[in-house]
Parts: structure tokens; C-alpha cells; sequence
């Protein structure tokens, strides 16, 4: 993975490969997304149970 | 009407309206005009420095004003209400972070705009770091759900489950007062965008801070997969 950096003060515009701390970080950024989705898919699965509909769902803003 | 000049000219001229002899053609002689010589390069303005007296004023720097010191014009940074461009470009499509450091402290705010902003690859995630601060506090609402996000967040998220796709997509982020090194700094950013296998333009808004006393002089934009086409940016500095 690259980043590009674009010196603020040079102007200076590179692109140049990710740090493992930052690989890190875009790591840890995408696993958080995924245990969210997976959450929120639980929970949506659970409401479908209890008998409410897609429309339900979606006035309690889970419809995405 | 006065005696005619006794030095050598090729010719001279009666000007009746000033009652005078203007000397003309070749030799040294004075008219009553600014010689092209005073301004010597491109950008230079004519001013009078003193009575009877041209000068020439170089051209400043780029995004600054002309402004009065003195009693004389002068060239100088804006002290208020202006915006200035500090870095622009496209993105780069074989990246996913977007780096900008060396950021000059001579600004009140920053705003970063990013329009078409969209990954690759569908559902990733979207983050902004200053100073590489791994200590965060933020707030998020993007019409599917909101909420706070306590301290030691290693980053502000602007929004996850973006879809790769470009609905006009449009980032704005302020910066207030990031110069200070007194308290944390505060972000406010603002994203139009498609949700991966949901709602098309989503709105997230997040509200969040840095927490460090530092002055902010390097942002960095993260998506978890590289940057789609044709996606592009703008920094200002907001005075």
C-alpha cells in the first residue's frame, strides 16, 4: 500500500509505501468496520426476529 | 515666452499650455515622464515614494495582499478574512493515505475539501489523523446510526461501508484554531457519500478532537483500500 505526500510547504508531491505502523493503523481501521457491520447485521437479525420489517428497520435508521 | 535653450539639440519644442521649451531627439535630456527603466521585472508596480519621485514596488508572494505601511504600498499576508490555497492536487490512484505535512502555523483555521473521494473496492472505511495523534475523542451521525467514541481512538473515522462508487462524492473538513498549543483540536468534517449495500448519498457528519496542545502540521487522510479515479483536493488556510 502507498501513501502520497504532498509537502505543504515545498509543494513537493511523492508517493512512497506505507509505514508498518500505518499499515498497521489501515488495518486496525478496517477490522473496526467489519466488527461494526457484523454487529449491526446481529442486531438487525434479531429485530427481523421479533417481527420487524425492512421498512421497521429502516425508520430506526439500521436499513443500510 | 522664455529664451530658447542654449545646449546642443537637434531640435526643441514650444509646449504654450506650460510656457517651457521640452529639448527632444537624441542626447541627455530630461522629459517629464517615468522611464521604463524603474520597473525592471515582471509583476512590478509604479508607485511614488516621495513627491516627483517614481519607484517600483516588486511583485509579492503568492496570496499576498497589497496593503499601505508607512505611507507607501507594500506587499504582505492577508491578517484577516481570506482563504488561501496551501496545497492542491489529484490523488493518486495507487494510494490509499493522503499525506500532508510541513503545514505552516500562520493561519487560524484549515479547511480541506475532497471531492470525489471514493475507494476501489467496496465497504472501506475513511479516517483522518493529525500529528499521527493516536488519542481521539469523537462523534459521528450518518443517518444509519450515530454515536461517541471515546478517548484513545487512534484516529477520527469519518465513515465506514463506503461503497466504490462516485455519487459526487464530497469531503469538507475544518480545523479550528489548530495553531494553538494550549488544548486539544477540535475537527468538524462533513462526507457525501454511497453506503456499500445500502443508502446512496449518505451524509456522515463527525464531530471530533485531537488530543494534543500541539499545533496541527501534518493531516492525514486514510482509506482502508486505494483512492478511486479522478478524485482531487484542496487546503486552505483561513484567516
Amino acid at each position: 500500500m502507498n501513501k502520497q505526500i504532498h509537502n505543504v510547504e515545498t509543494g513537493e508531491v511523492t508517493v512512497v509505501a506505507l509505514t508498518d505502523d500505518e499499515i498497521a493503523l489501515v488495518q486496525q481501521l478496517q477490522a473496526d468496520l467489519e466488527l461494526k457491520t457484523q454487529a449491526k447485521e446481529a442486531t438487525k437479525a434479531k429485530l427481523i426476529a421479533l417481527g420487524l420489517t425492512a421498512d421497521d428497520l429502516e425508520v430506526l435508521g439500521l436499513g443500510g | 515666452m522664455p529664451t530658447i535653450g542654449t545646449n546642443s539639440r537637434p531640435a526643441y519644442v514650444y509646449d504654450a499650455e506650460t510656457d517651457t521649451w521640452i529639448p527632444v531627439g537624441p542626447g541627455e535630456h530630461t522629459h517629464q515622464y517615468i522611464g521604463k527603466d524603474v520597473i525592471t521585472t515582471a509583476g512590478d508596480i509604479l508607485y511614488a515614494s516621495a513627491a516627483n519621485t517614481p519607484a517600483r514596488l516588486g511583485i509579492g508572494s503568492s496570496g499576498q495582499v497589497l496593503t499601505v505601511a508607512s505611507g507607501i504600498p507594500s506587499w504582505a499576508t492577508a491578517s484577516s478574512g481570506g482563504m488561501t490555497v496551501l496545497a492542491s492536487n489529484n490523488l493518486s490512484t495507487n494510494t490509499g493515505t493522503l499525506t500532508l505535512p510541513s503545514i505552516s502555523s500562520a493561519y487560524n483555521d484549515l479547511r480541506l475539501i475532497v471531492r470525489d473521494i471514493y475507494p476501489t473496492n467496496n465497504d472501506k472505511s475513511l479516517g483522518i489523523q493529525v500529528n499521527s495523534v493516536t488519542d481521539n475523542d469523537f462523534f459521528y451521525y450518518n443517518g444509519s446510526g450515530e454515536g461517541q467514541v471515546p478517548a484513545n481512538a487512534t484516529l477520527n473515522v469519518i465513515a465506514g461501508g463506503m461503497a466504490n462508487t462516485n455519487d459526487q462524492n464530497y469531503l469538507i473538513v475544518d480545523f479550528y484554531d489548530y495553531a494553538n498549543t494550549d488544548s486539544g483540536k477540535c475537527i468538524e468534517s462533513v462526507l457525501k457519500y454511497n453506503e456499500a449495500g445500502g443508502t446512496s448519498g449518505r451524509i456522515a457528519k463527525v464531530s471530533g478532537c485531537a488530543n494534543t496542545n500541539s499545533a496541527i502540521n501534518e493531516i492525514k487522510l486514510i482509506m482502508t483500500d486505494n483512492f478511486g479515479a479522478a478524485g482531487s483536493y484542496v487546503l486552505f488556510g483561513v484567516k
